[in-house]
């Protein structure tokens, strides 16, 4: 059989390049990033954690941050107290109290350190949760900045004629949800129709004093929170300002997870998209399919004579 | 398809290339999932090779082979007869068969790749006396079947892609000398970094994948790892994935993993030389054709600890590093990103080994040698 071959290297000492590696990876851990075994344990639930499991991460982020500024101090102070009967209370609660007065000079330096880490991690999740929430208002002002431009897009009465088209599909809802950042004059003109317009974004942080939302457990913002089967009516645009075609499916996909059995939705496309970076993916016959992928049946396209185009459908 | 055909296509081409009389036995599917017939029945030639493909056949789509093949996966043993059904099953050509039974005369040398298809099992059956198996093994369920072994020892020599695969095969076959390395030469084309910057929407530095995307190569490890590394340095550099196969990309990470989808031969070139690190995440490597392409571009790789072959590539040549958990990603990448000298000579003694060992006067030698036939 023929010879095995051996690479002899040249320029690059393999073994030196390894113990680089090995040095850094073992600073890193070192300096506080977690090993496999904590992240194990990280993973595991925190026995009240079943209570918000459902939230989204940055609901369950605000959850753990005031529950860390709440709850940070530790304290051996805790309150003696007996069950037993009256003969025997005085002298078990004396007891306790010794004990307890010993614990606390025992415990003290473990109590005073847990409680400044406590008081840090606080701090830090607290910092974390004011970032999320910058971030958010800046992406909400983004997006509002997102609806006036699309607003200024829109042709003469299109806003008007295409809120007709909607408002006579949701006829029987006296609300609609608004994912995304649909134009100012159109979201105007539906609250003119008499319905209750609800803005969420499909974005993912918080957002803590914005528009006007639906509270549950934590404000409502994102489409991600939204309770599965809870709305009758929904609307999401504007498909020209998500550049990636795979959005309008998830959106779509979303959408059917939202709406409550039976519930409409309804996807209006101005006469601006047309000549948008994505003309294609924003014609009726993609849009219909993505609706048809995610499940909706009943869909149509109504066409306002200002323009553009309504997809409607509804949930089985 | 993947790489033991490519594998094989471009041996042959090199062969005839070479004055060899080569025929390539082919069926005709494109597709590995479905196995549908794809390309036209009958003999065309093709880079100087004649590719004659027959019809295929496969049962997997059979609830016997859903059973065999959960067994296998949890290694549970099985019957000769279901272990026969698997290799027989997952793809097979009547049509092949009968006409090695037929026309085998006509050859000196019959070579069947990889392990795994009725093809190669059933095929190398017909003629073991001229038949050679180029297994492209790799630590799997599959490749411990005692059939395998069967099959491995029955024909007249084996021949493997890399030290790694055939240290796998001594231990599967219980000997020390089950074949020689012969490997595959490269060809490589000239990337040009600015026409895939052109066609991809990726800017500044990227890490980039090239092959197929699927669990059993290790892509959603490496989705998630990446994400994990941006999370931790923001803005440092995008994740490129480039071949076949679904992949799924969080929402929150469709600014940070780049879906390049199957580009061309010329395209994945670019991709090589654009890129600022390759990474090769997959465990079941017998060679890894597209790390040893990304070294010819002279891009420092990034390989998984836990497969041999490509950490014995790496270890070999230097051309970068092996990461075992997401610690050593996370360092191995910042240390290629962070420091471009380093990174250009990873590239540069990776490029040195490859045209070292992998180029193709060496590995027809080594094929010749393994055939017993005279270099001409």
């Amino acid at each position: 059989m023929g010879p095995d071959f051996k690479v002899e290297g040249s320029g690059i000492d393999a073994g030196a390049l390894e113990k680089e590696l090995s040095r850094r990876v073992e600073a890193r851990r070192v300096s506080g990033a977690f090993s496999s075994d904590v992240e194990a344990m990280l993973a595991e639930r925190l026995p009240d954690e079943e209570q918000f499991g459902g939230m989204s991460p940055i609901a369950e982020l605000d959850y753990a941050a005031t529950r860390a500024r709440s709850s940070w101090e530790v304290t051996s102070a805790y309150v003696v107290e007996t069950e037993k009967s009256s003969f025997l209370r005085p002298v078990i609660i004396f007891v306790k109290r010794l004990a307890r007065f010993w614990a606390r000079i025992a415990v003290g330096p473990i109590q005073r350190e847990q409680t400044a880490f406590n008081r840090h991690a606080a701090a830090a999740l607290e910092a974390v949760r004011r970032q999320a929430i910058a971030s958010r208002i800046e992406a909400l002002a983004g997006e509002q900045d997102l609806c006036d431009l699309a607003g200024a897009m829109l042709g003469e009465g299109e806003a008007a004629a295409t809120a007709a088209a909607i408002a006579e599909f949701f006829a029987q809802s006296k609300s609609v949800t608004v994912v995304g950042p649909s134009p100012t004059p159109l979201l105007k003109a539906l609250a003119g129709r008499g319905l209750e317009v609800v803005r969420v974004s499909s974005g993912s942080a918080w957002d803590e004093d914005g528009a006007p939302v639906e509270s549950r457990t934590a404000p409502l913002s994102f489409l991600g929170q939204v309770e599965e089967e809870s709305q009758p009516a929904l609307l999401f645009g504007e498909l020209a300002f998500w550049l990636r075609p795979e959005a309008l499916v998830a959106l779509a996909r979303r959408s059917y997870l939202a709406l409550a059995p039976r519930g409409r939705l309804a996807v209006p496309v101005h006469g601006f998209a047309a000549a948008g970076p994505a003309p294609a993916w924003c014609s009726a016959p993609v849009v219909k399919k993505a609706l048809s992928m995610a499940g909706f049946i009943d869909i149509a396209v109504a066409r306002p004579e200002a323009g553009g185009y309504v997809a409607t459908a509804r949930k089985p | 398809m993947g790489g033991a055909e490519d594998l094989a296509r471009r041996t042959a081409e090199e062969l005839a290339a070479r004055g060899c009389r080569v025929s390539a036995l082919a069926t005709r599917a494109l597709d590995h999932h479905t196995w549908k017939n794809h390309y036209p029945a009958g003999v065309t030639r093709l880079n100087g090779v004649e590719v004659e493909r027959f019809d295929a056949e496969t049962r997997l789509g059979e609830a016997a082979m859903g059973r065999i093949g959960q067994s296998i996966m949890r290694g549970e043993a099985l019957s000769a007869e279901d272990q026969r059904t698997w290799l027989s099953g997952v793809v097979s050509s009547a049509g092949l068969l009968e006409h090695i039974s037929a026309s085998g005369s006509r050859y000196t040398h019959l070579i069947f790749l990889p392990y795994l298809f009725g093809t190669t099992f059933l095929g190398s059956a017909v003629k073991p006396e001229i038949s050679y198996i180029i297994p492209c093994l790799h630590d799997e369920p599959f490749a411990h079947l005692p059939l395998v072994s069967g099959m491995l020892r029955e024909v007249r020599g084996l021949i493997f892609n890399s030290e790694g695969e055939r240290r796998l095969a001594s231990r599967l076959l219980g000997i020390d000398d089950p074949g020689p390395v012969v490997g595959m030469g490269f060809r490589p084309l000239t990337g040009d970094p600015a026409a895939f910057r052109d066609r991809t929407p990726s800017r500044g530095d990227f890490l980039l994948y090239a092959g197929r995307r699927e669990e059993g190569k290790n892509t959603p490890l490496l989705i998630d790892y990446f994400r994990r590394f941006a999370s931790e340095r923001p803005g440092r550099a995008t994740l490129v994935l480039m071949g076949v196969g679904e992949v799924f990309v969080p929402p929150d990470a469709s600014q940070l993993v780049i879906d390049a989808g199957r580009v061309s031969e010329q395209h994945k070139w670019d991709g090589y030389a654009a890129a600022s690190a390759f990474c090769q995440p997959s465990v079941n490597e017998s060679l890894s054709i597209v790390l040893l392409e990304s070294w010819l571009a002279g891009t420092p790789a990034l390989v998984n600890r836990a497969c041999e072959v490509t950490s014995e590539h790496v270890a070999a040549s230097g051309g970068g590093l092996a990461f075992g958990d997401y610690d050593e990603f996370a360092e191995a990448l910042g240390m290629i990103l962070d420091d471009e000298g380093l990174a250009r000579e990873m590239g540069s003694a990776g490029r040195a080994y490859v045209e070292t060992e992998y180029n193709w006067d060496s590995v027809i030698a080594r094929l010749f040698d393994a055939l017993g036939v005279r270099n001409p």
